[in-house]
Formats: structure tokens, C-alpha cells, sequence
């Protein structure tokens, strides 16, 4: 399912930053499936740093939760273990590709469009009366990861997928595909195989381009797929696209929403994505 | 609140959020007193824009000016155009965006009269 010149990008001498021990620990941890919620509390407080940003995501309007939450093992109870790892990890991928100069964009830039992605997102997964809205916040975040990946592993490729677009006749990941043999959702997708986030993540991120293909979780695909046409059609921040995407129709008829949800998704998911932009950015 | 080109900004407006340089670090927080100081450093530190109090906010709610909204729709259009405009939902986001960017061009053209 991994075409080879991927595999070979994958390969390269080029090495993935290192989580902090404090993911491999609650990865660990997670996995064993015999612990207490108070454990993986212990585990996240070893990093005060991360520990601060959790407390202070799950205390915005991103989260919503009635009550403050004022230790991290409270925020394990309220949003769940599982759902702290994914706000952990999605986290300490924003801060180890946070402060990476670059010439063809700004990190920060490219981080925006991401927590606009995921705000919107996560909004848009409330409106469907969604389980868990929370991973949507995490699958927006994630959904371009592998494009940040391109920038900072081969600049000069990315430089003629730029050039490639300028002219606006091809989109971005059309381009990136014809220079690389594949686009920066595969590689997305990849990554979060590499980072063990479930298969809900490698979906969102993989098949956010083409809902259709995903193996198992089309609806949440097409859901990031939308919030990311949103988030380009607003222009918060930017991946380096100055185009809007096509509105993919198998990715809308799915969803099941109409045109009258634009105003009121754009409007709530602003408070959220300010609010994010501040703790993580 | 709203956002200013540094150019423009004066001693003593105050600030509506904090400033911060590229590595997130505050160097100076909301609500402060902007001085000549202040500018001198924002413009050595390459900061081009800072949100100011009180500025814009009659924009934020008023009536749009429909020259410049079908200004503001035309400019926007190109950012569509991989996209079918017939299709309700681009068409309902393209006036979303149309209206925020003719609000900002307001804004842009009241600071500079």
C-alpha cells in the first residue's frame, strides 16, 4: 500500500525529531491497557511544559468543558486517556516543527492553517453529532503534517512543486504528485503509522484530498476534507496553497450538510482557533 | 480593536493584544501605552503590524460598502477558481470571505485617510 518511491523518501538519511520521552512513555503505557488513569496523570506531569499546554487547551473554548480543570489528572478524567495522548502528540509535533526557519514558508503560517483546520473541524463534527468532537481538533491539526515533511526534507522539490502551481493552473497536491510520484497526504498518512496514532488519524490525514479512498473511516476524511476547504477559503494562516481546493462531491454528499451551515461554523470556530493559535503558537 | 500598520501607529494608542516576536516570546503586553520607544524597537525587531484598541470597531458592525464588497468579491473569486461557483456551499463561503476582506479594506482605507 506504499508506493516505493515513498518508501525510499521515508528511508532517506533524513531523521524524524524525537518525540519527548513523555509520548513514548504514555504510548507505552496506553498500550499495556492495564493501568490507572492516575498513572498516565503522573506520566504527563514529568513535563511541565507539555503538562501546561494540555491544561490550557483542554481549559479553552477548543474543549468547551464547563468546569476549570486545574491538574492533569483531571484532565485525564474529563477528556479521557486516550484523548490526552492525541492532544499530547499533536502537540509536541507543533512544537518540534514550530521554530524551523525556512524560505518557501513560515512554520507559523502553515501551523495556523492547521489549528483553523482543526477548529472548524471540530465544529463541524459537533453539528453531525459526532462521539468524540475532540479528535477532530487533533485530526485538523495533523491533517497536512506530511507536508511540512516535503518542506523540510526536500526544499529544493518543494521549490518546483511552487513553481509548478504558480500560475494557478494545477493545485498544490496535484503538483506535488507529479514532482514526488506522491502528495503529502501519503506521507501524512505515514507519519502517523510511524507515530502509532490509530488508524482514524492516518485516514484523516491520508485521505483528506480523496475521502472515497479511505479504507474505513470516509465520513471523518470527508469532514477534514471540508474544514480544510474552509480553512483555505478563509485564509488563516497558509500550507503554502494559495488556492482554495476543489470542493471534493463524494466528501459533501456524505457529510450531509447544506450551504446554510457556511456563516454559523465559520463565526464559532473563530473564538476556538484564536484561543489555540495563543497556547500553541 | 484592529489591526495597524506599524507606520501608522502613534505614541499613547494602546495595545489590544499582545505583541510577540517569531519565537512566541511577549515583548509587550496587552494594554499597554505604546510610547516612541516601543516603535523605534518594533521597527528594528521587523514587527509590521500591531492590533490596536478602538480602531476599526465601528467597521466590525456597520453596514458594508457595497462598491467595495463587489471589489472585495471580485478579488476573491480568483481564490476559487478550482471551484464550481454554481456549487451553493462555495457560493455561501465566497460571500462569507467576500464580506470579511471587504471589511478589511475598509478598515485598510480608514487608517490611511
Amino acid at each position: 500500500m506504499i508506493s516505493r518511491s515513498l518508501e525510499r523518501f521515508l528511508n532517506d538519511d533524513f531523521e524524524l525529531p524525537a518525540f519527548p520521552k513523555v509520548v513514548l512513555r504514555l504510548n507505552q503505557l496506553l498500550a499495556s491497557k492495564q493501568f490507572a488513569l492516575s498513572e498516565v496523570g503522573d506520566v504527563l506531569s514529568r513535563d511541565p511544559g507539555l503538562s501546561a499546554k494540555v491544561l490550557e487547551l483542554v481549559n479553552s473554548s477548543v474543549y468547551g468543558l464547563k468546569t476549570r480543570v486545574e491538574t492533569v489528572n483531571r484532565a485525564v478524567v474529563m477528556i479521557g486517556a486516550e484523548q490526552v495522548r492525541q492532544l499530547v502528540i499533536a502537540t509536541s509535533v507543533v512544537k518540534m516543527f514550530k521554530s524551523i526557519p525556512h524560505n518557501l514558508i513560515q512554520v507559523e503560517d502553515f501551523w495556523k492553517h492547521c489549528v483553523a483546520c482543526g477548529a472548524i473541524a471540530k465544529k463541524l463534527a459537533e453539528l453531525q453529532g459526532e462521539e468524540q468532537p475532540d479528535r477532530f481538533f487533533v485530526a485538523g491539526l495533523l491533517h497536512d503534517v506530511g507536508r511540512l515533511i516535503l518542506y523540510l526534507k526536500a526544499p529544493e522539490k518543494m521549490n518546483e512543486v511552487f513553481e509548478k502551481v504558480k500560475d494557478g493552473e494545477m493545485l498544490f497536491h496535484e503538483a506535488e504528485r507529479k514532482v514526488f510520484g506522491f502528495n503529502h497526504a501519503e506521507v501524512g498518512f505515514q507519519l502517523c503509522r510511524i507515530w502509532s496514532l490509530p488508524d482514524f488519524f492516518r485516514e484523516t490525514a491520508g485521505y483528506h484530498h480523496n475521502p472515497e479512498d479511505a479504507f474505513r473511516h470516509h465520513e471523518a476524511a470527508s469532514l477534514i476534507h471540508i474544514a480544510d476547504f474552509i480553512a483555505n477559503a478563509l485564509q488563516l494562516g497558509s500550507s503554502g496553497q494559495k488556492y482554495v481546493p476543489l470542493l471534493d462531491d463524494f466528501a459533501w454528499n456524505r457529510s450531509g450538510f447544506t450551504s446554510s451551515i457556511a456563516e454559523g461554523v465559520v463565526n464559532e470556530s473563530m473564538e476556538k482557533y484564536e484561543e489555540a493559535i495563543h497556547v500553541l503558537l | 480593536m484592529g489591526i495597524v500598520s506599524l507606520d501608522l501607529i502613534e505614541p499613547e494608542m494602546i495595545l489590544a493584544k499582545e505583541v510577540r516576536d517569531s519565537s512566541g516570546r511577549i515583548l509587550l503586553g496587552q494594554g499597554a501605552e505604546i510610547t516612541e520607544k516601543h516603535l523605534s524597537l518594533f521597527r528594528r525587531w521587523g514587527i509590521i503590524e500591531l492590533d490596536i484598541e478602538g480602531q476599526g470597531e465601528e467597521i466590525e458592525e456597520g453596514p458594508l460598502d457595497p462598491e467595495i464588497l463587489d471589489e472585495a468579491r471580485e478579488k476573491m473569486k480568483a481564490i476559487f477558481r478550482h471551484n464550481n461557483m454554481v456549487h451553493p456551499f462555495v457560493e455561501a463561503l465566497h460571500e462569507i470571505v467576500s464580506e470579511r476582506e471587504a471589511r478589511k479594506m475598509m478598515r485598510n482605507r480608514e487608517v490611511q485617510t
